[in-house]
């Protein structure tokens, strides 16, 4: 099926079937209620009827009793018929005239006498007093029949014809009040007569008769039809006639004489159904038809016939027919894809062009490209080598901090020792001997430092190497086992079977021992400190050592034993104070023995002592002897006749500096600060250069910048040195950044220049 | 107990005393110098037109002491019992009273007699209304703007003087013809008594020209525009005595006697004509008048004006009766 049939299947059922369903309840609801309308409102109709005639009637009785006992109407009626005309008798119609202004439905007031005779005759309608007896009219008749002397009924005024609701009221003269006046012999009894005009009634039957499209007829049974309002229903029963029970009538008495009769032509609920039903049938059948037609056309429009146009489009591009384009292209979002679809071919047509040209041009801008890449990968390399020169710099250089400190302090430890060989008084001996230890103390402080720092720069190199695990332990335990008193007692045990040799850093497991140990010394008042070595063998090839030192000194409170691996941290700030050391023993203890690739922990009970442990997997090997490293006497050979510039201002460090260099057969030429380093650099280029940094005039970071600006676009260039007494990171930064090649800290000492000479003709 | 008992004896002692009048048709001074004088407080009811005064005298009959009828309708009153004979012993000033209104019966004491003619705006009307046919057949300009006293008897003896006829000629035939002539004029006319105040349709410009009693016409120029004059029609006017009676169920007899008797003293009947610009019965009070009040021809016309002119004399039963609803027949419909 094509795509605009379904779409026109698809609206239709989204659109019709809806539009069915609520069509078909809303004509069933409108029905429902529609019937229900006229089934009950022609019952309330009659109900509101009777219930207005019986409230009317009770009201105007109060008026009818009103007028009844007026003076005006007593007197009236007392008197004789002579005296019944003049004032008393205007004083009468005056009397109800101004009733009537009250109550402007009473429109006639009739004072009669039981013979019919009218004594007196008001009327607000305009019709002069045409009966003067009224005895053989049937209402008087039955006015007097009626034995309670009070009638309301309504019947149809005989002068007008219409519906009135008449009250009349029996009157009984009495003894008049005025003096000598006998009452007249003859006690003839009167009747008020009052006519209403029952709007409210008549109103309501019209109201209603209109609202519910029936026949209301107001009837007496005595005077005929009353009143009615409404559909004319005799020409109702015409059209209709093949409807023979088109009526529903209903009827209701609203006094003993009159009823009410409806007739509710059933014809208009089944016709307005039947008109509903139509309307219904013709809506859906229209939309049916509009949503048909209309959307076939919609969809013919503007889908399918833009898709054929694109169709053909783009068969002809698949025959390669680049230049093909539709005499009428189709608008909106259709006129966008084929937009869209033309440039697309324009792009195309002249990427296949340039193709070719493309091509050659390529091939061209790839040599090119691939030359940069090689140059880039030569510069990488370069740059590679000169972060791991500086890196070994760096390690270098912590290495000669160390030894440069420690040198100073061996040579005083000599003097020293030295000078308590000889011949001194005892208050020197003491000052000798105090020299002796604050300068352990300050050297094993560096050695902390140092450590610590290489630690954290990462540049701790463990020097792995096959050693006798027994004879480390040995070497240990010998330390402790000549400082342990009486007090104190050191004990060593060691369990399993421990291989010839494994790897490892020596040095560093023995510090890392002898720290821990020390630290229980220092925390062990009394008792014993034990130093459990235990092997267990893993495989052929690998063992786990198991080492734990306990002691049983003053322990170390839970919530300290967390940060007692931190650096400068003891377990109390009180300790440093007590015990002395530098916090720093247990930090670097638990780097060595991750970088050995083990766990440090501790477990500790305050007061009953501590046991700090850990293990270590090695690798099992056999002891051989370490082969000295020799220079080749290659490298040495490239370093005769080379061109060498010392920037130095230190006279004696210059003099040092060209005494190695002679040694190593190099050219040396000396500048006494940065400007002439420059200016020397201008007529040569130094393949080596060493820079001090703090020169007078210009500093050597200023002086290899723009050494390094003279010498930019050169293929070779100097290699630069930097020689500086401060050991800092800062300063290393500073002079790579500034261009130098490398980075050498004072003293000088031979090797390390030889190496950095060496490294620097490599490179 | 002596506290109540003073109370309570002071108010029974209040002599009291209630008249039914015409509106400004007895002197407030009069009656202040009455009460001050006697201690009788004098309660004043006022009627607009001869149906309210009957329907106030039967409705309640033992209200009031004192009314006022027109002489014709002296007799009537009588047969009704609604009035009674005076003690004319308790009124010595009658003697002041001019002989000719005296009443043979004793039943009523003129106090005022008067004409009803034509009044109107002489300012807003270029033709003077001379006769009742400018009334009943009116022009374009009086149309809507035309005033009938509100009375049975005097808006058909007006229609009968309007046809030429004397009061004798007064028939149901005639009165059926009167009754067609009032009915043509209806729409024209409004049928009232209009108030003696700022309110009056002669002041206020709303009636140009209607029936009036001489009286009323001469207090309204006096008190309120001198522009509204009075004409005695030339077919003839009604002419009216107006009479104190008695009531029958008068409450306070003895003040009424004094009443009388106050009000017939020369200087106060004489300042009450000159309140209520009627002419007086009085003859002692009219001599204490000024000339220019004595000359006055609204109040007092001359004997030659009064030619045509005729007091209402009685109807039969059957024609009053027929007057009474052709009236209300006219009064309803406008």
């Amino acid at each position: 099926m094509r795509l605009s049939n379904r779409l026109i299947i698809i609206i239709l059922i989204a659109v019709i079937v809806p539009l069915t369903i609520l069509g078909v309840v809303a004509s069933k609801i409108i029905q429902v209620e529609m019937e229900k309308q006229y089934l009950e409102m022609p019952e309330g109709t009659l109900n509101d009827l009777k219930f207005l005639h019986q409230d009317i009637k009770n009201n105007l009785r109060g008026n009818l009793e009103l007028l009844s006992q007026s003076t005006t109407v007593k007197n009236f009626i007392r008197i004789e018929k002579e005296l019944q005309v003049g004032s008393l008798h205007s004083a009468l119609l005056y009397l109800f005239q101004n009733f009537s202004k009250i109550f402007p439905n009473f429109y006639r007031y009739q004072l009669v006498t039981a013979s019919g005779d009218v004594r007196a005759y008001f009327n607000t309608l305009r019709q002069r007093n045409t009966h003067t007896n009224i005895s053989n009219t049937e209402f008087f008749q039955e006015v007097i029949a009626d034995d309670d002397g009070i009638s309301s009924f309504l019947t149809v005024d005989i002068n007008s014809g219409k519906p009135v609701l008449l009250l009349a009221r029996r009157l009984i003269p009495e003894q008049p009040i005025y003096p000598n006046r006998a009452l007249e012999i003859k006690k003839e009894n009167y009747y008020l007569l009052l006519y209403y005009r029952p709007d409210h009634i008549t109103q309501l039957i019209k109201e209603r008769a209109d609202h519910l499209q029936a026949q209301i007829t107001m009837t007496s049974q005595k005077y005929g039809p009353l009143f009615t309002s409404g559909i004319d229903a005799g020409n109702t029963r015409l059209s209709s006639a093949s409807d023979p029970d088109t009526f529903s009538q209903l009827d209701s008495a609203l006094s003993p004489d009159v009823s009410v009769k409806m007739l509710v032509p059933d014809s208009i609920v089944r016709a307005a159904n039947k008109t509903l039903n139509q309307y219904l049938i013709g809506i859906l059948i229209l939309s049916f038809l509009l949503v048909l037609v209309g959307g076939y056309y919609l969809i013919n429009r503007y889908i399918n016939h833009p898709m054929r146009q694109l169709m053909i489009a783009a068969d002809e591009i698949n025959r390669e027919n680049w230049n093909y384009r539709l005499p009428n292209p189709p608008s909106g979002e259709f006129g966008e894809l084929y937009q869209t679809l033309v440039s697309m071919l324009e792009r195309i047509r002249l990427a296949y062009k340039s193709m070719v040209e493309g091509n050659i041009e390529l091939e061209k801008r790839v040599s090119e490209r691939t030359a940069v890449l090689e140059q880039a990968m030569v510069d990488l390399q370069s740059s590679r080598d000169a972060a791991a020169r500086a890196n070994q710099a760096k390690g270098e250089f912590l290495a000669n901090m160390s030894h440069e400190i420690r040198t100073p302090m061996n040579g005083i430890l000599g003097m020293v020792q030295l000078l308590s060989d000889t011949e001194v008084n005892l208050e020197q001996r003491r000052y000798i001997n105090h020299i002796e230890s604050t300068s352990d103390i300050l050297l094993a402080i560096i050695s902390d430092v140092l450590d610590l720092s290489k630690i954290e720069a990462g540049l701790l190199e463990l020097n792995k190497a096959p050693a006798s695990l027994a004879a480390i332990i040995a070497d240990v335990s010998s330390v402790f086992t000549n400082i342990s008193d009486n007090k104190v007692d050191f004990q060593q045990h060691i369990s399993g079977n421990f291989p010839e040799a494994v790897d490892i850093d020596e040095t560093r497991i023995k510090q890392v021992l002898i720290n821990l140990i020390g630290n229980a010394f220092k925390f062990t008042q009394a008792g014993t400190i034990t130093l459990n070595c235990e092997c267990q063998q893993k495989n052929d090839k690998q063992v786990e050592i198991h080492f734990t030192i306990s002691d049983t000194g003053i322990g170390i409170p839970p919530e300290r034993l967390e940060s007692i691996f931190e650096k400068f941290s003891q377990a109390d700030s009180s300790t440093s104070r007590q015990f002395g050391g530098t916090g720093l023993g247990l930090s670097i203890c638990k780097h060595i023995i991750e970088l050995l690739g083990g766990q440090l922990s501790v477990i500790s009970e305050v007061g009953q002592g501590s046991d700090f442990f850990f293990s270590l997997l090695l690798d099992c090997g056999t002891l051989e002897q370490a082969s000295p490293i020799e220079h080749s006497p290659e490298a040495l050979a490239k370093l005769q006749g080379l061109p060498v510039l010392i920037a130095e201002d230190n006279a004696v460090n210059q003099k040092i500096m060209v005494a190695m260099m002679r040694k190593l057969g190099c050219e040396v030429s000396l500048a006494v600060n940065g400007r002439e380093a420059v200016t020397a650099c201008r007529d040569q280029v130094f393949p080596l250069i060493f820079m001090d940094l703090q020169m007078p005039e210009m500093n050597g970071f200023e002086a290899t910048m723009q050494i390094k600006q003279q010498q930019a676009g050169l293929k070779k260039q100097s290699y630069i040195i930097a020689l500086t007494a401060n050991a800092t990171e800062e300063d290393r930064l500073q002079s790579l950044d500034s261009g130098m090649d490398d980075f050498m800290t004072k003293p000088i000492k031979f090797g390390s220049l030889r190496d950095a000479m060496i490294k620097s003709t490599n490179d | 107990m002596p506290l109540l008992a003073l109370f309570s004896g002071f108010v029974h002692s209040e002599q009291t005393l209630s008249l039914l009048v015409w509106e400004a048709y007895i002197s407030p001074t009069v009656i202040e110098a009455f009460e001050a004088q006697t201690g009788i407080r004098v309660e004043t009811n006022f009627f607009n037109n001869a149906q309210q005064r009957s329907l106030f005298i039967s409705s309640s009959p033992e209200s009031y002491d004192l009314t006022l009828l027109d002489k014709s309708d002296l007799a009537h009153y009588r047969d009704l019992k609604w009035i009674t004979p005076m003690n004319l012993n308790l009124i010595p000033n009658r003697k002041h009273l001019d002989a000719k209104w005296a009443d043979s019966q004793h039943l009523g004491l003129a106090y005022t007699w008067g004409t009803t003619g034509i009044a109107y705006r002489a300012d807003k009307l270029e033709t003077v209304p001379k006769k009742w046919a400018d009334l009943l057949n009116p022009s374009s300009a009086l149309r809507g703007r035309i005033l009938m006293i509100d009375e049975a008897e005097v808006i058909f003896i007006t229609a009968l003087k309007y046809m030429g006829l004397a009061m004798k000629e007064l028939s149901l035939k005639t009165i059926d013809l009167a009754y067609d002539i009032l009915s043509t004029q209806r729409p024209y006319a409004r049928y009232n008594i209009e108030p003696l105040n700022q309110h009056n349709g002669f002041v206020t410009g709303e009636i140009l020209a209607g029936m009036a009693y001489n009286g009323d016409a001469a207090y309204l120029n006096k008190y309120f525009n001198d522009n509204i004059q009075y004409v005695l029609p030339t077919e003839g006017c009604i002419l009216w005595v107006d009479y104190w009676v008695l009531l029958a169920m008068s409450p306070n007899r003895a003040n009424a006697h004094k009443f009388l008797d106050f009000i017939n003293t020369p200087k106060y009947a004489r300042d009450n004509a000159q309140f209520i610009s009627n002419a007086t019965t009085n003859k002692a009070a009219y001599q204490l008048l000024s000339d220019d009040e004595k000359n006055n021809p609204t109040i007092y016309p001359s004997k030659m004006e009064l030619e045509h002119c005729e007091f209402i004399s009685a109807k039969t039963p059957t024609i009053s009766r027929e007057l009474n609803h052709l009236f209300f027949l006219l009064s309803e419909s406008r």
